[in-house]
């Protein structure tokens, strides 16, 4: 140790040149830049953006990540003057603005400073590279969705006939918020409107959107729908709406979400899966009031079905009675018509039976009349027979008579009176 | 009690069956043929009054309606 000690100078040690730590830097200095001539391109993530507004400069944390794992990180500058250019072109192309978790392509160099040591210089970020990350990002977002089979979750819901009880996710003080409100309050409905105010871009936009939703949640049976409305800020910020986190919570939510979120040309995921994506906050009122309007007249469309159906079927039922009431009028009359004819002929029927009855009778009388006729005594006078009567009766026998009787003997046209003087009584003639 | 339609009719069917059937003698003719006569005037008016009654009932039916 005493050796060593007396070896040290100052200058060396052990025979070997002591270094200040300045030198060392230096010389790392001069190696770096030797070695990194040219800026390059050099892909990363930002895992914390660093911004100072005060002073301009910005001091992105990179990373490279597999999985959630670093496999390795590096500290960045981008100066002021750099920055706002980068940051006004990054924003143009992929509306979105610089910020944490975004993956970028940027042209660097190599930086060395002895006091503040490694540090890569960006120079510029390309945005078309950032733009494709989000865009695969989002078709990631999209597939998850899918897999878990609630992309068109919030699509399957029934929507309240009359929505009148709105939650609206918005801030007061936005233009979006108010031009929402005066749609609604200029139209005849009273539709309820209820704020869960949430920052609705950049960086906080997923947790504090996602945050009121919950909340709106767990009172879902209060309201009839949740609107999300951002008003102003043009296209920028848009890119909290491509999250998985929040999409899938619009997604799975119990109301139908509707969002007004913005005229940006690419629809965000958290639209894609919201029951109606209207793009303006003025639109997603009118889509409210629309449907309101809708039921509303269909009230008025199924009255006038009940009233046109009622009258008619009355219509038909009057017509039905009117053909009734000629049949009746018909058959009535054929009916008294076929009675009439009925009693015509029983009238006619007795007259002639009747006067059979009576000429039957007449005839009968007649016969009879000729019989008895025929039978009279006279008819056998005037064939030269006579009939003898003593004291009014017919002498049949001789018996009957004695001498000295007066008898009457009646010819067809005289009578004539004479006494008996003697009674010849023939002898019987024997039976052969 | 006054007769109905129908009761009048049969009864004059009697009637004419009898003449028909030749069973009436010419004591009771006359009095058959009055009996007949009344009944048919009794058909007859309730003809008549129905005719009346279903004209009007239908001619109510076409004004309501």
């Amino acid at each position: 140790m005493a050796e060593r000690f007396l070896n040290m100078d100052g200058v060396t040690y052990n025979n070997r040149k002591i270094y200040s730590l300045s030198d060392v830097a230096h010389s790392l200095k001069s190696v770096i830049e030797q070695a990194y001539v040219q800026d390059f391109y050099v892909k990363a993530e930002i895992s914390k953006l660093n911004y100072y507004p005060h002073s301009g400069h910005c001091y992105p944390d990179l990373v490279e990540k597999v999985d959630t794992t670093v496999k390795a990180q590096m500290r960045a500058t981008i100066w002021a003057g750099d920055y706002g250019r980068i940051r006004t072109k990054f924003v143009e192309i992929t509306g979105t603005e610089l910020s944490d978790g975004l993956k970028i392509l940027c042209l660097a160099t190599m930086n060395f400073h002895p006091a503040y040591g490694l540090s890569l210089h960006i120079r510029d970020i390309v945005p078309e590279y950032s733009l494709g990350e989000m865009a695969k990002q989002k078709q990631l977002t999209i597939q998850r969705l899918k897999e878990k089979g609630i992309y068109d979750a919030n699509k399957q819901l029934s929507m309240a006939l009359l929505p009148l009880c709105i939650a609206v996710v918005s801030v007061s003080t936005s233009k979006g918020y108010e031009d929402f409100q005066s749609i609604l309050r200029a139209s005849k409905h009273q539709v309820h409107t209820f704020l869960f105010p949430a920052l609705l871009q950049g960086d906080g936009a997923v947790i504090s959107i996602s945050a009121q939703l919950k909340r709106i949640a767990a009172m879902y049976e209060h309201f009839d729908a949740v609107v999300i409305i951002r008003g102003g800020g043009g296209d920028v910020g848009l890119s909290a709406y491509d999250s998985y986190q929040l999409a899938a919570l619009v997604a799975t939510f119990p109301l139908p979400v509707i969002t007004g979120i913005g005229h940006s040309t690419n629809v965000t995921v958290t639209e894609m899966v919201a029951f109606h994506a209207a793009i303006t906050p003025t639109d997603t009122a009118n889509f409210i009031l629309e449907k309101v309007d809708a039921f509303i007249d269909n009230l008025h469309r199924i009255r006038e079905t009940i009233s046109f159906y009622a009258l008619r079927k009355v219509d038909i039922e009057r017509q039905r009675m009117q053909t009734i009431a000629q049949y009746i009028k018909t058959v009535t009359a054929t009916k008294i018509h076929t009675c009439r004819y009925q009693l015509s002929a029983s009238l006619q029927s007795i007259r002639h039976l009747s006067l059979r009855k009576i000429n039957n009778d007449r005839h009968y009388l007649a016969l009879t009349n000729e019989k008895i006729k025929l039978l009279d005594p006279i008819h056998i006078l005037r064939r030269g027979y006579s009939l003898t009567l003593c004291n009014g009766k017919i002498i049949k026998k001789p018996e009957e008579l004695k001498s000295g009787d007066t008898i009457e003997t009646q010819l067809s046209h005289a009578v004539i009176h004479s006494t008996v003087n003697k009674i010849k009584v023939p002898a019987k003639k024997l039976k052969s | 009690m006054k007769k109905t339609y129908t009761e009048a009719y049969s009864e004059l069917q009697d009637i004419v069956q009898s003449l028909e059937n030749e069973d009436t003698d010419i004591d009771s003719l006359s009095t058959s043929i009055q009996r007949a006569i009344a009944l048919i005037n009794i058909c007859n008016e309730k003809l008549a009054l129905t005719e009346q009654e279903v004209q009007a009932l239908v001619k109510q039916i076409e004004e309501q309606n």
